[in-house]
């Protein structure tokens, strides 16, 4: 039934997105004049992919770090940043990233990795630490070396939470590089801002529906690749 | 085959063996018996290096254990452990391939030996090969489990308290199963219980440990007739002679002259302890034994059963 209604929805939502942009005379109303919806929707991609890949990488390394023997000392500390940068809002992590990093599109880039991070490494860590020890013991017992514990049995059995994961970072990531227009990132963001800058509504709402069905879109999509394989 | 010396395991402040000394002959089931903590899951730990000794070695095979790479020796080595630990993403058919393919056999030879093995414990291939473990019954999954560990067909088998999840019933006919294999494979085995019925049953020897040392090593019948000290004589339980009946057949006291009155006929692989219920509820004092032709092959006498009961029984 899940399945059924995420390739439902991979239909309708993507299908959507794609006429939207490649055919942006379906529009009723004027649209933002600077880039095509095509153009926005490809920078907003590369915005939430490069940073979502990045995420990945660094959320997955650190999640299997810090719950191997030897990385086990940071586990605890490791948790406590996690939980406490989940507390600040998408906003403040990329108006936080200005001072430091400066504005443009790299530090939107940073400021999204370190976000998005968080969901994926959170679950990492709990889902590796659900691995029942009878099992761990038992691969180990038979004479499995670490890495292939790691690979053949802890991390397929930890697939579906990192997986999940991986979905609501690079959902929630879709939203969060909307605000990064206001950095100087461009993307979707760039006619919501303008939109709202000069009380365009119509610039605001492409914006914002291309940005709702691209986040629509993706979920759809990771909901497939969950339900794909057990 | 399998042999400690002087081995100590500490950890931090606590010890959980102290200077223990244990030789197990080839192709003998020595049971480590003791209450938790006692250090009997730890020593069996220390023969496929799971843990290392503090103090003391470890051979197999005459080679010190830490001679050996961790991960080649105990692809040498069959475990078994309580929860079964099966790969709940894999097949039966692939977990029993765990090893096998571990030693990278070919997938036809694997194919054949997995078919074998599950066979060797009693599930049929056809039935359980495409099963996910929780799609198996407690006895089932265990059955597994031993299969797994008897894949790639090691000399050695280590199981730890290995049928203490299956219910009272399933255990004793998987141990009864087990007893079996072993009887025909002839491996040399360390089975981790603290339940002495089961030691009893299945021990070939039964090392007695008790806050990390060991207190007995003995012969099961040996243990049961004369327990080194008072823990093990309390350990073994008060109905300790019951228990030593349990373990002989009717034939070994079996007379061969023909009793005259017609009296109840058992089969001659009874044991003792069984024989001594019928004697109690049927009040009378001899049987006929038979053999697995129907053949009559003796008379046991009550007052036999009695005196080798007295007999041997410690002073």
């Amino acid at each position: 039934m899940t399945a059924g209604w995420n390739r439902a929805a991979l239909a309708g939502f993507g299908g959507a997105l794609v006429l939207l942009t490649a055919f942006p005379g379906l529009w009723p109303w004027p649209l933002y004049p600077r880039a095509s919806p095509g153009y926005l929707l490809m920078e907003h991609l590369s915005l939430v992919g490069l940073s979502s890949a990045v995420a990945l990488v660094a959320g997955l390394g650190v999640g299997i770090a810090v719950t191997r023997p030897a990385g086990r000392a940071f586990l605890p500390l490791a948790r406590t940043l996690a939980s406490v940068g989940q507390t600040f809002p998408p906003a403040a992590v990329l108006i936080l990233a200005v001072p430091v990093l400066g504005f443009g599109v790299g530090p939107a880039w940073v400021a999204l990795s370190l976000y998005g991070v968080l969901p994926i490494f959170g679950n990492t860590v709990e889902a590796l630490l659900a691995v029942p020890p009878s099992t761990k013991e038992a691969a180990k017992g038979l004479g499995f070396r670490p890495g292939q514990v790691l690979w053949r049995v802890e991390l397929p059995l930890a697939r579906p939470l990192i997986l999940a994961g991986v979905r609501t970072s690079t959902v929630v990531n879709v939203g969060t590089a909307a605000i990064g227009a206001a950095i100087g990132a461009g993307g979707l963001g760039a006619p919501i801002l303008s939109g709202l800058v000069t009380q365009n509504n119509g610039f605001l709402a492409e914006g914002a529906i291309l940005a709702g069905l691209l986040a629509l879109t993706l979920d759809a999509v990771f909901g497939l690749i969950g339900a794909g394989r057990t | 085959m399998i042999r400690f010396e002087g081995v100590t395991r500490r950890y931090g402040p606590t010890t959980a063996l102290a200077n223990v000394d244990l030789a197990l002959a080839d192709h003998e089931l020595v049971v480590l018996l003791g209450p938790s903590g006692s250090g009997k899951s730890t020593l069996l730990r220390l023969v496929n290096r799971l843990l290392d000794p503090t103090e003391g070695r470890v051979f197999v095979e005459g080679r010190d254990v830490r001679s050996y790479r961790p991960e080649a020796l105990r692809r040498t080595i069959g475990y078994v452990i309580q929860n079964v630990g099966l790969f709940p993403h894999w097949r039966v058919a692939d977990n029993v391939a765990t090893v096998p393919r571990l030693l990278g056999w070919d997938k036809q030879r694997i194919a054949r030996r997995v078919g074998e093995v599950l066979d060797l414990v009693g599930l049929h291939a056809s039935t359980y090969a495409r099963r996910f473990p929780h799609e198996l019954s407690g006895g089932e999954a265990q059955r597994v489990g031993v299969a797994r560990a008897l894949a790639s067909d090691p000399p050695i088998l280590l199981m730890d308290e290995a049928f203490s999840a299956v219910d009272p019933v399933g255990r004793q006919r998987i141990q009864a199963e087990f007893l079996e294999i072993q009887r025909r494979l002839k491996k040399t085995v360390v089975f981790v219980t603290h339940d002495v019925d089961e030691a009893i049953r299945m021990g070939d020897r039964i090392a007695v440990l008790r806050a990390g040392r060991l207190v007995q090593f003995d012969t099961t019948e040996t243990l049961l007739e004369r327990p080194a000290d008072a823990f093990v004589e309390d350990f073994l339980g008060r109905d300790r002679t019951l228990k030593r009946l349990s373990r002989v057949p009717a034939s070994a006291l079996a007379r061969t002259v023909p009793q005259p009155d017609t009296c109840d006929v058992l089969p001659e692989t009874t044991d003792l302890r069984l024989v001594l219920s019928h004697f109690l509820k049927e009040g009378t004092d001899v049987v006929a034994l038979r053999n697995g032709s129907d053949k009559i092959t003796g008379w046991l006498h009550r007052r036999d059963l009695e005196a080798w009961a007295r007999s041997e029984a410690p002073p």
